[in-house]
């Protein structure tokens, strides 16, 4: 009876530790946690709201947000500009890479170019764009697509380049023309590089959309941001930002979900962008 | 009778001319030579001075220690490396460029990962653009062939290496090319699979009246299969012996038991021993 009772409680005991050491159990924990502390301590210094709000009045500034559907209109509005950027950096990116590993010589006279362009802060261009293309959707999307281009296409060159010698091999000994190889080899073989360069280039457009939408705009969650700092409202700033960390998580997660059903044959996590 | 049969595949009158014309022969090697260059600048023979005749339908082996050169020998045949002098011949045609005659199992599967293993095994037939519905039966056939009717839709990361190299040699007979190269191919399988490879290769070759070229560094291995096994030296690989087996193909598993078969195998060992004392 008695050993009975303890193997049961040292089942139990194992049990809880697992529980406590799974990182999608504690993640949110330490959250909890934070915000504990933050609550805390802004009511114990008594910290003006206009310089640190207590989490509850951000989360009273989420709810106010979103039951207005002012918080819905200016988050889908960002969402669609986000995507349209990624989605256009995706292809052009894609294409310019693949067009660039085909000769040597146009590859190494580019490349230089390439980095300076990589070098140069996206944000200092944002203003031309949102010059020549108007406060609308477009100089936004222009703004995002600009900054998630680079993981792209640097990974898509990469992975066309990246060929197994042996693979390479039995493309020659079969006698595959150029395109057969690019078609059965180096595409496939590219597309866990792509992926891996696709989850940044998602974060990277929201990241972009939000400075075009700075810059100028007339809807977007960085507008938004940008009204409520001027009226000094901190606890609707930092609902804000709850909004965008969560919308980076889901972005970078539902990538992570295509694509590990798009290329199963490898972890993409292990190919570093 | 039935060693009279073996010796007549052998006794293909060997080509006196420079250049042979290739009638009968599958593969002519002609005083092939293969130089690179090394590092330091140096000239490194890899390859010395190599002249031997593959008849149609025989099955000749290559053994010799790490380094002598018989990958290289298999890829100048192949096409996918230059020899620098002498004269390389598949089926009467000076190699240049790969050949499509010629089927190549290399020393690992090399399957493509993104692709299950009936696409897999098609790619021959994909990019020598064949009748679709043909490869399909031809696969199928195949792959019945070398046990592994059913897998068509697993992918090549869910099989053990010796399915993969099954595999890898489906795909070599896709396009029924009258030449086999096979390069160690199942040098990374335990034993027990690996003779039970060499079992199924034998029956294959032998009923499919294919030419095969094996390269290995296993002596058994090479007695076993083979017709005639040529015996390399270390850098620069030259031709030291030739050992006619004169046992008729495809032969059981209990030939490996036989006075012959030891005598052969000795005798091979015998001579590489002379030469590498620290080989494996």
């Amino acid at each position: 009876m008695i050993a009975e009772r303890a193997t049961i409680s040292r089942a139990a005991e194992r049990r809880w530790r697992r529980i406590v050491r799974d990182p999608r159990l504690l993640s949110p924990l330490v959250l909890l946690v934070a915000l504990f502390a933050w609550d805390r301590i802004v009511i114990w210094m008594q910290v003006p709201t206009y310089v640190l709000p207590a989490p509850a009045s951000v989360g009273r500034a989420l709810v106010n947000g979103f039951s207005s559907g002012l918080y819905v209109e200016h988050l889908l509005w960002t969402i669609r500009e986000t995507v349209l950027g990624f989605l256009v950096a995706s292809v052009v990116a894609t294409a310019v890479g693949a067009i660039l590993v085909q000769s040597r010589t146009l590859e190494a006279v580019v490349q230089p170019y390439l980095v300076a362009f990589q070098s140069f802060p996206k944000i200092a261009l944002a203003p031309m764009i949102v010059l020549w293309l108007g406060y609308d959707v477009q100089s936004k999307v222009a703004v995002a697509a600009v900054t998630a281009f680079f993981p792209v296409v640097i990974n898509v060159m990469t992975g066309l380049r990246t060929v197994d010698r042996d693979r390479l091999d039995l493309m020659t000994a079969l006698r595959a023309d150029r395109w057969q190889t690019f078609r059965e080899l180096r595409f496939p073989n590219a597309l866990p590089f792509l992926f891996a360069g696709l989850q940044l280039a998602l974060v990277f457009a929201m990241l972009g959309a939000i400075v075009g939408e700075f810059v100028g705009s007339r809807k977007g969650l960085g507008v938004l941001l940008l009204t409520y700092d001027a009226d000094l409202d901190i606890a609707g700033v930092f609902s804000i930002f709850v909004i965008l960390a969560l919308l980076g998580v889901v972005l970078f997660t539902a990538m992570q979900w295509i694509s590990r059903r798009i290329v199963f044959w490898t972890d993409t996590e292990t190919i570093v962008a | 009778m039935s060693s009279v049969a073996a010796r007549s595949a052998l006794s293909v009158p060997r080509a006196t001319s420079v250049v042979d014309d290739g009638r009968g022969q599958h593969i002519v090697l002609r005083r092939l030579r293969k130089t690179f260059e090394s590092r330091d600048g140096t000239r490194v023979t890899a390859l010395d001075d190599i002249s031997l005749d593959v008849a149609a339908g025989s099955f000749i082996s290559v053994v010799g220690p790490t380094g002598c050169g018989k990958t290289t020998l298999l890829r100048i045949i192949a096409g996918l490396t230059r020899y620098s002098d002498g004269d390389v011949l598949v089926r009467g045609e000076r190699v240049a460029r790969p050949c499509r005659d010629v089927g190549i199992v290399f020393q690992n599967p090399v399957l493509l990962p993104w692709q299950n293993v009936l696409q897999n095994v098609t790619l021959p037939a994909r990019i020598m653009r064949l009748d679709k519905s043909e490869a399909l039966r031809r696969a199928t056939e195949l792959l019945a062939l070398v046990g592994l009717t059913g897998y068509g839709s697993k992918y090549p990361q869910e099989l053990s290496g010796g399915m993969q190299q099954r595999v890898a040699l489906v795909r070599a007979l896709m396009h029924d090319p009258p030449i086999l190269l096979l390069d160690e191919p199942f040098g990374a399988l335990d034993a027990m699979t690996r003779e039970a490879m060499n079992v199924e290769l034998a029956a294959i070759c032998a009923t499919r009246g294919k030419t095969a070229f094996l390269i290995t560094h296993s002596i058994p291995e090479a007695v076993f299969l083979s017709d005639r096994v040529l015996v390399l030296s270390p850098r620069p690989g030259r031709l030291l012996m030739t050992v006619d087996v004169n046992v008729p193909r495809p032969r059981p598993i209990e030939f490996m038991g036989t006075p012959r078969f030891g005598e052969l195998t000795t005798e091979i060992r015998r001579r590489l021993g002379a030469f590498s004392t620290r080989e494996q």
